[in-house]
């Protein structure tokens, strides 16, 4: 008998372990989320909340010997999370990124040790599926760790898992997420969606209002923008039985567009304004202005009333002060480029460009080649068939829909197209960990003990499976 | 997998006794041509019949709720690896610590370890902020940090008898016994938690490697 509920959200970009109890004593825990040790730089270990899915294989000069272990296993060879990107980035030829993207590429063979991608013949090299069960069994470890240091030594392998995946995912990268996870040794499992996980948490953050905010029938779209990827899909609240539940209607494809290519895009607008300057950036200064694109962009979103962020672009050499290079985003072009490119108000009509087939050998991931999300969304939409109501709710979820201003453009799209000015959205939750949080209150529902919803009447729902 | 399984073993079973059945008539009747065909016949309607009551059991359900998906047969035994050896760090094992993270989050030694006076107060300003925002983050992280006071800075404040003389310095003409009165000049800091990462090696007195790019 399982002790624990487990939600694991296996992102593009970062996983994250969310757990409540299976079996409370009174009321049930809202879940919470593991702290995951993972080496944070060369020899030293840290806890953080997510765990980036990034893995590290080091060749025999990159890393100090040792420098990698855990406080579960003094022998690795490789690197998962913090330290593996950190490093990673110096280091492209040692990095795999993206896993979960390629484990849903039908193009290659996803259980082939073929990541990273054009790295050198001698590299050491994973299968998509090895990656993923590396971050599995990172997760498993940490989580035996810190049972067994609370003293209370239960094991993840013996948990229920809900372990959350795309609903674009095909059966086939369906299968491989399963094969990583039995691997990793978890055999309890089910696969539960990502935007139905999303609902869940939305429905945990809101346990008394959340009746209100929705009715039977309606129509939700879930709007997915996160680190590498873009989701879109609707759900429909049904009721059956007096129980409240979801129906997922359609889902969109796997759109491989997401906030690093907002990042990168406003780096390379920064680094064009710099060169015709005469100013030109290494690759190493490159990386650092990406890394404060990012922040500045995040300032500015966050600030409405800030105008510029001054960029400092240091040298990568020890003489800082004489080699920094200066230079500014600013809000005219954060909207430009984000607002502009990534979210523009276009009509209905429009969809994304048809990419070109460059070939049999465009092996590497299929990037999309439009990067407007607000034409990809009016594709999904117009796919669907008659007997698909249009959405009246939208709930958004991934980091890149922290901005308030991108959910807006979304909104006023959508507002727009159906004719509908009172379109509205549910208020989010914390976006990056909404999905894990939501595999584990998916959980407790299941066992009908989780999420007891009040309806405004005496009656009581549950919310069915 | 165990439903579809248990199926196959009794569809075999059927298919087996329906053919032993044919047999035994096939050899009353002394006529072995016929009772192959016979049997052939027979098989081909035992498995047609099966086929109609297992067509949906065979088929993969199109469900939208997810169902748990079924156990492993064999979990696989997973060796514990051997623990790390953490080794004992010399007394100065922290201060290093925390200069190699300042310099490597927010590029604190460079900036100490140059000489500044040849360059303008813009430049040194220009880089300074991503010297302040790297530190800040950094000590946020691992060294947060809470005022001791929390009093606006210029008001007055009065100290009780049995005040910290420690979180509290006092200056001026200070005579007598408390309650002293007096103007908060600086409101102090205390780290409210410490959060530095733990060592796995032993610390050594590198704090930024030197860095070569290859190729």
């Amino acid at each position: 008998m399982a002790d624990y509920i487990v939600g694991i959200d296996l992102g593009t970009t970062h996983c994250v372990l969310a757990y409540t109890e299976a079996n409370p004593e009174g009321d049930p825990t809202p879940p919470r989320l593991l702290d995951l040790p993972q080496v944070v730089s060369a020899g030293q270990v840290q806890s953080r909340p997510l765990l980036p899915s990034f893995l590290l294989l080091p060749g025999p000069h990159d890393v100090p010997p040792g420098s990698l272990a855990l406080p579960w296993n003094g022998e690795l060879d490789y690197a998962v999370g913090t330290f593996a990107r950190e490093r990673g980035a110096e280091l492209p030829a040692r990095l795999v990124g993206s896993a979960k993207s390629w484990l849903s590429h039908a193009g290659v063979d996803r259980t082939a040790p073929i990541l990273p991608w054009d790295a050198p013949d001698d590299a050491r090299r994973a299968s998509p599926v090895e990656a993923a069960q590396r971050y599995l069994e990172h997760l498993r470890d940490a989580w035996n760790h810190h049972m067994a240091v609370q003293g209370q030594p239960t094991r993840l392998e013996d948990q229920t898992i809900f372990l959350t995946v795309p609903a674009s995912f095909d059966p086939v990268a369906r299968e491989l997420t399963v094969q990583a996870a039995r691997a990793a040794g978890l055999q309890y499992l089910t696969l539960l969606e990502e935007p139905q996980a999303a609902f869940y948490a939305w429905i945990a953050a809101h346990p008394d209002t959340w009746r209100d905010a929705i009715e039977v029938g309606e129509s939700i779209l879930v709007c997915d923008v996160g680190g590498g990827t873009t989701d879109f899909s609707l759900i429909e609240v049904v009721e059956e039985g007096g129980a409240l539940d979801l129906r997922r209607v359609a889902v969109g494809r796997h759109i491989l567009l997401g906030g690093d290519n907002m990042d990168l895009t406003l780096a390379y607008a920064l680094r064009a304004k710099l060169a015709q300057q005469g100013t030109n950036l290494d690759t190493w200064q490159f990386r650092g202005l990406a890394h404060q694109c990012r922040a500045a962009k995040e300032r500015l979103l966050n600030t409405p009333d800030l105008d510029a962020e001054p960029i400092s672009i240091l040298s990568r050499g020890s003489s800082l002060i004489g080699g920094t290079i200066r230079t500014e985003l600013t809000r005219a072009e954060v909207e430009q480029v984000l607002v502009g490119g990534f979210f523009p108000q276009t009509e209905f009509h429009e969809h994304p460009q048809r990419k070109a087939r460059v070939g049999v050998r465009e092996m590497g991931l299929p990037y999309e080649a439009d990067p407007a999300i607000t034409r990809h969304l009016a594709q999904f939409l117009s796919a669907q068939g008659d007997g698909v109501a249009f959405p009246s709710v939208v709930l958004f979820n991934g980091g890149v829909m922290k901005a308030e201003i991108l959910r807006r453009e979304i909104l006023q799209a959508l507002r727009r197209w159906s004719g509908h000015p009172d379109l509205r959205e549910l208020p989010p939750a914390d976006l990056d960990q909404a999905v894990a949080l939501g595999g584990a209150t998916y959980g407790t529902a299941r066992q009908g003990q989780g999420i007891r919803i009040k309806a405004g009447t005496a009656r009581t729902y549950y919310i069915g499976v | 997998m165990h439903a579809k399984n248990t199926f196959a073993t009794q569809s075999l079973a059927l298919l087996l006794v329906g053919n032993a059945v044919v047999l035994v008539t096939a050899l009353q009747l002394a006529a072995p041509y016929l009772s192959l065909g016979i049997g052939a016949v027979v098989t081909l309607l035992i498995w047609y019949g099966l086929q109609r009551i297992a067509g949906p059991l065979l088929q993969a359900p199109a469900e939208a709720a997810p169902a748990p998906l079924p156990e492993a047969e064999t979990p696989p035994q997973v060796e514990a690896p051997p623990r790390p050896v953490v080794p004992e760090q010399p007394p100065e094992a922290a201060a290093l610590q925390l200069l190699a993270l300042l310099q490597r989050e927010g590029r604190l030694l460079d900036f100490l370890q140059e000489d500044i006076r040849p360059f303008d107060d813009a430049q040194i300003g220009a880089a300074v902020r991503p010297v302040h925002a790297g530190c800040q983050a950094a000590l946020a992280t691992h060294l947060p940090l809470a005022p001791i006071r929390t009093e606006a800075e210029g008001s007055t404040v009065t100290l009780q008898e049995g005040f910290d003389a420690h979180a509290v310095r006092l200056s001026g003409h200070v005579s007598g016994t408390p309650p002293f009165t007096g103007t908060l000049q600086h409101r102090g800091w205390r780290v409210t938690e410490v959060n530095l990462p733990a060592l796995m090696q032993r610390q050594d007195r590198v704090v930024a490697p030197a860095e070569v790019s290859v190729g």
